[in-house]
């Protein structure tokens, strides 16, 4: 009989990019890809409506607006970001969908890479193209109407009060003004860190895990506050705490939020890994090794 | 060739389904396996596929566990489920993307199945009713060419004439390399189907056999519902009065009555025992 050869693809039971991109093409059918693309094109969306009720001031709108959108974008990103990956692992809350799942001949991991991969890119790389279309088209009717005004640019906020809005202000706390090596530091960690617990918070509630996974968030960061609160005394001036937070202290943080960020993403790979017919609990990540 | 190796089985919460079952099912024939409902048939059906960890024991498919999940062994095997959970695309499109992730995918063979169950390629999953989207899953399950298709109660849903349609299908893709395990109740539905009889309660396996061994052991006669037959090994009524399940002794043939076989292993009126070197070939 007539048989189609993909022996080139599945012959092997090691690890395949190719693969991946299989799996990435299936999942772009799943609703969660649906979910991660409606979640930024939403985003930008009410981030241009806030902007067109933003009092513009002098200048020319359209620079400023694409100045709006480029500001916003890393916290937006994150956000979204947080929403893509909040549903990566919605649709396996189903025994269909959880049989499906494992049972396509794939390594766990290309099934897991792929998820993950799948929704950050309908969320977040759906936000990227359209803040950009959006910058690009604010800064073309800048130049076209506003020929002199529009040398300020796209990316330049030329007033403050323009910045009411979300606004990104990396500057930190007005008393503190972290340096810019510090700010690297605690903002990668907790950008990882927050991904990574959605990721997290996806493969333990699926269904309705955004509200969860922001609870515990919340939770967690009270708590961290309160340990700061009790090992900082009242009596330290600003700089004395800004001290606290400098480049070495401020790696150690950032490194630390690291750390918590790789141990969820492999608490979540072992969930997803372990999956069975049934739901799989917490305790599973804890049993036998796997071997793949 | 399937080996269940002692598996223990339970689901949290609950005593253990399965106390330590042993069985090994040889490549080349179509098994059916039956049991009451909650008796643990889909259970067996996903702990073979390597979808439940056992609580200990290990259940290999052609020397390799798979509950390991490795993509080579799930390549050669393929599981219709109950309940069915299918993209919104069309048919074309998902055979597109899933059938290359098994390497014996046939064309050919989708294009046989389709036919004998008279669908189209071009139809849309989600605007199918939920027989016809089990028919384009059966089709494609026959042509991904696995060396071990599962069935979950695979008739549900279908109309008369699909029924005999799946049976004809299954029968055209059955060789000496291949296996078909079918977990149903409804057994009038595959009995003409079926080589071998796995019957399951409570996680015990009451039947292992062959149909041939089944009828050369057993005899299933039928008589008024006053009459009673001398060494009748089990008796239900019916319709039109009484069947009777006599042991074979004179080596005639007679027709398997699958239900009424499995209500007397259920019974435990009914045992067929089987030869130590029969067991011992079917383990080598």
């Amino acid at each position: 009989m007539e048989s189609k050869n993909n022996g080139e693809m599945n012959g092997v039971n090691g690890f395949s990019w190719q693969r991946v991109g299989r799996l990435m093409r299936i999942g772009a059918m799943q609703p969660e890809a649906r979910v991660s693309i409606r979640a930024a094109v939403i985003s930008i969306l009410v981030l241009c409506v806030l902007n067109w009720m933003t009092e513009i001031g002098e200048g020319d709108p359209f620079s400023v607006y694409a100045s709006l959108v480029w500001h916003s974008l890393p916290l937006l990103s994150l956000l979204v970001g947080t929403i893509g990956l909040s549903v990566s692992m919605s649709s396996l809350g189903g025994k269909g969908m959880r049989v499906n799942s494992i049972m396509i001949p794939a390594r766990r991991s290309e099934k897991f890479i792929a998820r993950v991969a799948v929704s950050l890119i309908g969320s977040v790389g759906t936000l990227l193209v359209l803040a950009a279309i959006f910058i690009g088209v604010f800064s073309l009717l800048s130049v076209l109407f506003d020929p002199a005004g529009s040398l300020d640019g796209c990316f330049a906020v030329t007033d403050t009060s323009t910045r009411r809005l979300i606004v990104v202000n990396v500057s930190g706390a007005e008393d503190f003004k972290f340096s810019v090596m510090s700010q690297a530091f605690i903002l990668t960690g907790l950008t990882v860190f927050t991904l990574a617990a959605f990721l997290l918070g996806s493969v333990l509630w699926k269904g309705a895990s955004w509200p969860a996974t922001m609870g515990c968030i919340v939770a967690f960061s009270i708590l961290c506050g309160i340990a700061i609160d009790a090992i900082i005394p009242e009596s330290h001036t600003a700089e004395q705490v800004k001290a606290l937070f400098e480049p070495a202290a401020s790696a150690v943080y950032g490194g630390g939020l690291l750390a918590l960020a790789s141990l969820m993403i492999w608490a979540a790979y072992r969930l997803f890994a372990r999956m069975q017919a049934v739901k799989p609990k917490l305790t599973s990540i804890l049993r036998l090794p796997m071997r793949h | 060739m399937i080996d269940i190796n002692k598996v223990y089985f339970g689901y949290s919460g609950r005593a253990d389904l399965y106390d330590g079952i042993d069985v090994s099912l040889p490549q080349g024939s179509v098994y059916g396996l039956l049991g009451r409902n909650g008796s643990g048939k889909t259970t067996l059906l996903y702990l073979i596929a390597g979808l439940l960890r056992p609580r200990s024991g290990r259940i290999t498919f052609m020397g390799n566990d798979t509950l390991r999940r490795e993509p080579l062994t799930l390549g050669n095997m393929f599981i219709i489920p109950e309940e069915l959970s299918l993209p919104k695309c069309s048919f074309r499109k998902y055979v597109k993307r899933y059938a290359a992730f098994y390497p014996r995918f046939s064309e050919e063979m989708l294009r046989a199945a389709l036919d004998e169950f008279n669908m189209p390629v071009d139809v849309s999953l989600s605007e199918l009713s939920m027989g016809n989207r089990k028919k384009a899953y059966v089709c494609f399950a026959l042509a991904t060419n696995v060396s071990l298709l599962l069935m979950d109660e695979p008739t549900n849903g279908l109309d008369i004439p699909s029924k005999a349609q799946f049976r004809r299908a299954v029968a055209r893709i059955m060789s000496d390399d291949r296996s078909v395990i079918i977990s149903t109740h409804q057994v009038r539905d595959i009995d003409t189907l079926l080589d071998h009889l796995l019957i399951i309660d409570s996680g015990r396996m009451l039947l292992n056999a062959s149909t041939a061994e089944v009828c050369s052991h057993l005899a299933f006669e039928e008589c008024g519902a006053g009459e009673s037959m001398p060494g009748a090994l089990y008796e239900e009524l019916s319709a039109h009065g009484k069947k009777v399940i006599v042991p074979n002794a004179d080596g005639r043939e007679t027709q398997l009555d699958l239900e009424t076989l499995f209500n007397a292993v259920v019974s435990g009126k009914v045992k067929i025992e089987k030869e130590a070197d029969d067991e011992e070939e079917a383990k080598n």
